[in-house]
């Protein structure tokens, strides 16, 4: 090879080296800030009141809105008390005996599945595509947006249903500070929407 | 199939040619290092492109939101701090390598025919870039941009006639806020960098139609080519000369590469301020990748001064460096000559640069290159002339090794508290940005600082309670370095406390003291009430002031009672065992402080209630207390004791301080001994009946109509409280922001 193309190619190889170098050096950082919001996490729930409604104020299969406020991060605002969500609350069975501060933590010491038997509590937002899930006439639950529909224990109404799965249940148990009037407390979650498995968004492990 | 694609690509759009002929483009005279700083300035202008249009998609242009969403870039974002560090100190190198290429230019004599409109280019895209440093300077709404661009904007309504429209046509209406930030983005962000590439383009393709100005080319390659003349002809003409690859590319790529070099040295040195890096999920140490993405807690990349505040007293506002030339030009021309500093001798300038292409027709072309390099020198050398005096006067130890140092008292006086606010600033800024991390306000970030207790609480105490407590400070107060001890002076500046001192109030040692000695004057010897005779008039002294006594002197009496029992013949008190009750009383009223249900040690609570009970130490005589029994498991609290003094249940805590604070005369606290003024929201809704149930609870003390009452707002107590208690977590409307 002759000397005059040898520098040329020597030349021409050292400029893609540093190219690629200096591309690596600010393309990383550029890709990672790019896709810094993948790995953000949703807030740990704790259990928080339902707009202190009293337990004495449920009957059978008549649902109640409730809403949930909470210590909201918005980016970098952080608001100390917000509204993080609201829920559906239904009595699905007969309300066991509380009439002791024992009981009731007996009571919240049982399984979720046992605790539904008395009261189911449901997000609001649909399982379908996130929209807001209100009562219809036919006494279930419907979505105003794509007309899903589901039943009073949070089910699909029918199968043919836009919805993949039924009401996102959030676990729930009874505020024991107050024994003279006894509240539920709720842990709100979000949920991955039209999928058939329920599944928390972002959440970060449990601590 | 890469050759297939290729050509294909090549048929279709003609790609592979033009990459050719851009890069054949000849260099008459041979590439050469001083050819560089053009092709260094497009690098760093695309870095600016690239860094700018990411950091777009975190920033949000409002005075509310503009601090914390950088501050969020800066120091929570994967990056941030490199992106925003890298686009910062792009802007710095960005003017000094104009100054370089402008200095080659006139040296090379490239301003002069043919190469008139690329000098005019350059002027404007110089003129943008001054544009984009000023407007980018504001973006992040810190007290630094905020201020600064306060100046700017009003030099440019010293203009004649049209100078306040101008300004209030950049600052959005008459006053700085959510509109100047956003006519400032939209400059930034979309009209400056479209002209600037509009300018550029033209600039390089107009390069290219004369080539490098060298001994060999120095009529410009096709002076007389039609304006139709393609790339192509033209880079037949070219071939007789070395082509721009691969060497000229080499060394524009090794200059490139060198720039960048010193900004990222400059990014990972870092100018930010250092804040704890927060703790993962599980209170875990941050990961490797957590430790670089996020650096900027370690202070790596730009600067972040506090979010702006129009409520700052003394905020020493400068320009960015490559402005101080004119900051220190405005110095010289005061009162009606201000004009000259800021109007005339900049535009004066820019129209002198503006005609010396005008220089280099015909037989003036020598004196034209020569006056070209003679004023862009000059004018480099003055503008680092000014710049060094700017600095020279802001330092009062001079700059340079001391070399270059005022001799002019007054400046040194002003440099001296200038750097005394600097320091002040940085403080601010440096807890400002720790605060963020727990989030800001919707309402903006200024409000950590305005809401925090650690520096604001501190000067509310000193302006509202500092006339008569004073502060000292421990060891740990004075490791933050914000403040030091704080006594109140009389008229002539001689210490003159007339109250307790509050440095450590209602802790286990201030309580253990006061039982040593009520006397001293860190807990009631300086407590003083004026002497009253028979008739309860105040009795005055022979210069006419009112003669002062001890006031609170109940508890004096007690230690006498005390120490006299300690020295009686017959059945003297044991000290020894005596002290180690004063050591359990001093406990068990911290443990009172807190809320029922934090109080766990219950070994600490009984001994401490048996010893406040005991009839040697005659707590329960006047003090009543709240007293547990243990029923079950748990303690129930009841209060009981004597009632002529004030109620030790929670004292210390901040309930404690803000019942004093609002009702010091109620009866669980200091009742008709009372000396000092209450503090309420006397302003706005129920502040009537604030005043009203204040006075209903605080009766008069002796020889008064009633107990003075003073303004205070719910936020300002919230401040003063947590500032007492060393809590420093921000207030905001009774909320807290921490988490």
């Amino acid at each position: 090879m002759e000397p005059e193309t040898d520098r040329r190619s020597f030349l021409g190889f050292a400029i893609f080296g540093l190219g690629t170098i200096f591309s690596a050096i600010i393309g990383v950082p550029l890709v990672c800030y790019g896709i810094d919001p993948r790995h953000r996490k949703g807030p740990k729930s704790s259990f928080k009141a339902v707009d202190g409604i009293k337990l004495d104020e449920f009957s059978l299969n008549d649902p109640r809105q409730g809403v949930i406020r909470d210590k909201r991060d918005d980016g970098w605002i952080h608001y100390p008390n917000d509204v993080i969500g609201r829920v559906w609350v239904v009595q699905s069975g007969p309300r066991p005996d509380l009439s002791t501060p024992e009981k009731v933590a007996a009571f919240n010491t049982s399984s979720i599945v046992e605790r539904e038997r008395y009261l189911k509590v449901f997000t609001t937002i649909c399982p379908h595509m996130g929209c807001s899930v209100n009562r219809d006439s036919a006494g279930g639950f419907a979505c105003p947006c794509h007309a899903a529909t589901f039943a009073l224990n949070g089910d699909r109404a029918t199968a043919d249903n836009p919805a993949m799965r039924g009401m996102d249940t959030l676990e729930w148990k009874i505020d024991e500070s107050d024994p003279e009037a006894l509240r539920i407390v709720v842990a709100y979650k979000n949920f991955v929407s039209s999928i058939e498995k329920k599944e928390v968004i972002g959440e970060e492990p449990a601590a | 199939m890469f050759s297939t694609l290729s050509t294909w690509l090549e048929h279709r759009t003609g790609i592979m040619t033009f990459v050719r002929a851009m890069l054949l483009e000849g260099v008459p005279g041979g590439a050469k290092w001083r050819y560089v700083w053009g092709s260094c300035l497009a690098f760093v202008f695309s870095i600016q492109l690239i860094t700018g249009l990411f950091l777009t998609t975190a920033y949000s242009p409002s005075s509310s939101q503009a601090w914390s969403s950088v501050h969020f870039i800066q120091y929570k974002m994967d990056f941030g701090w490199l992106i925003r560090g890298l686009h910062h100190f792009g802007s710095q190198t960005m003017m000094v390598l104009i100054a370089l290429h402008m200095l080659q230019v006139v040296i090379a004599g490239a301003q002069l025919p043919p190469r008139e409109v690329n000098w005019w280019l350059g002027i404007g895209l110089l003129s943008v870039t001054f544009g984009l440093s000023l407007t980018g300077y504001l973006l992040p709404w810190d007290q630094k941009g905020y201020w600064a661009t306060r100046v700017a904007t009003n030099i440019s309504s010293n203009i004649p006639v049209i100078g306040n429209d101008i300004k209030q046509l950049a600052v959005g209406g008459p006053d700085y806020g959510n509109h100047t930030l956003t006519r400032f983005y939209a400059l930034h962000v979309a009209i400056l960098p479209l002209s600037l590439i509009v300018l550029l383009i033209a600039h390089i393709v107009i390069f290219r139609r004369h080539g490098v100005t060298s001994a060999e080319n120095e009529q410009g390659l096709v002076p007389d080519a039609p304006p139709e003349a393609s790339l192509l002809t033209q880079h037949k003409e070219e071939a007789e000369h070395e082509p721009f690859w691969p060497r000229q590319a080499f060394y524009d790529m090794v200059a490139c590469m060198a720039v960048f070099s010193v900004m990222m040295g400059l990014v990972l040195y870092g100018f930010a301020h250092e804040v704890e890096q927060p703790k993962g999920p599980d209170g875990a140490e941050p990961g490797w990748y957590e430790k670089i993405a996020r650096a900027g807690v370690h202070g790596k990349g730009a600067e972040l001064d506090a979010a702006a505040d129009r409520d700052t007293a003394n905020y020493p506002a400068r320009p960015e460096w490559y402005f101080l030339f004119l900051f220190q030009l405005l110095k010289y021309f005061k009162g009606d000559l201000v004009l000259v500093g800021t109007v005339h001798i900049p535009n004066g300038v820019m129209v002198l640069l503006t005609i010396l292409p005008f220089f280099g027709y015909g037989a003036m072309r020598k004196f034209g290159h020569f006056f070209g390099m003679f004023v862009v020198m000059s004018l480099l050398i003055v503008v680092g002339i000014l710049t060094l005096f700017a600095l020279r006067d802001d330092q009062p130890d001079g700059i340079l090794f001391g070399l270059l140092k005022s001799s002019d008292e007054n400046t040194l006086k002003l440099a001296r508290q200038h750097q005394e606010n600097m320091r002040d600033a940085e403080k601010l800024a440096k807890r400002a940005c720790q605060l963020a991390m727990d989030g800001t306000p919707v309402e903006g970030g200024h409000l950590l600082i305005r809401n925090d207790p650690l520096t604001t609480g501190q000067k509310l105490f000193q302006v509202k309670c500092g006339s008569c407590h004073s502060f000292t400070a421990n060891a740990k107060d004075k490791e933050l370095k914000l403040f030091d001890d704080w006594v109140p002076k009389d008229k002539n500046g001689k210490a003159n406390p007339t109250a307790s001192d509050l440095g450590d109030f209602g802790t286990k040692e201030w309580v253990r003291s006061l039982l040593e000695d009520p006397m001293r004057p860190k807990h009631f010897g300086a407590v003083k009430k004026p002497v009253r005779n028979a008739e309860n008039e105040i009795v005055k002294g022979p210069d006419g002031k009112p003669e002062l006594t001890n006031g609170l002197g109940t508890m004096a009496n007690w230690r006498k009672g005390i120490d006299k029992a300690r020295k009686k013949p017959k059945d003297p008190v044991d000290p020894i065992l005596q002290d180690a009750d004063f050591d359990a009383i001093a406990a068990y009223l911290e443990i009172l402080a807190r809320p029922r249900d934090e109080r766990k040690d219950e070994k600490a609570i009984f001994a401490g209630q048996t010893a406040f009970d005991s009839e040697f130490n005659k707590c329960s005589d006047c003090h009543r207390v709240e007293k547990a029994k243990k029923v079950g498991k748990a303690l129930k609290w009841e209060i009981d004791g004597g009632e002529t003094a004030p109620d030790l249940s929670f004292y210390g805590s901040a309930d404690w301080i803000r019942g004093m604070i609002m009702s010091p005369g109620h009866k669980d606290r200091y009742g008709k001994k009372n000396l000092m003024p209450g503090f309420r929201n006397t302003e706005g809704p129920g502040s009537e009946l604030s005043i009203r149930e204040f006075h209903d609870t605080n009766p008069p003390p002796d020889g008064l109509k009633e107990t003075p009452l003073q303004h205070l707002s719910d936020v300002e107590r919230e401040l003063i409280i947590r500032w007492i208690r060393r809590d420093y977590r921000p207030v905001y409307g009774g909320a807290v922001i921490a988490k």
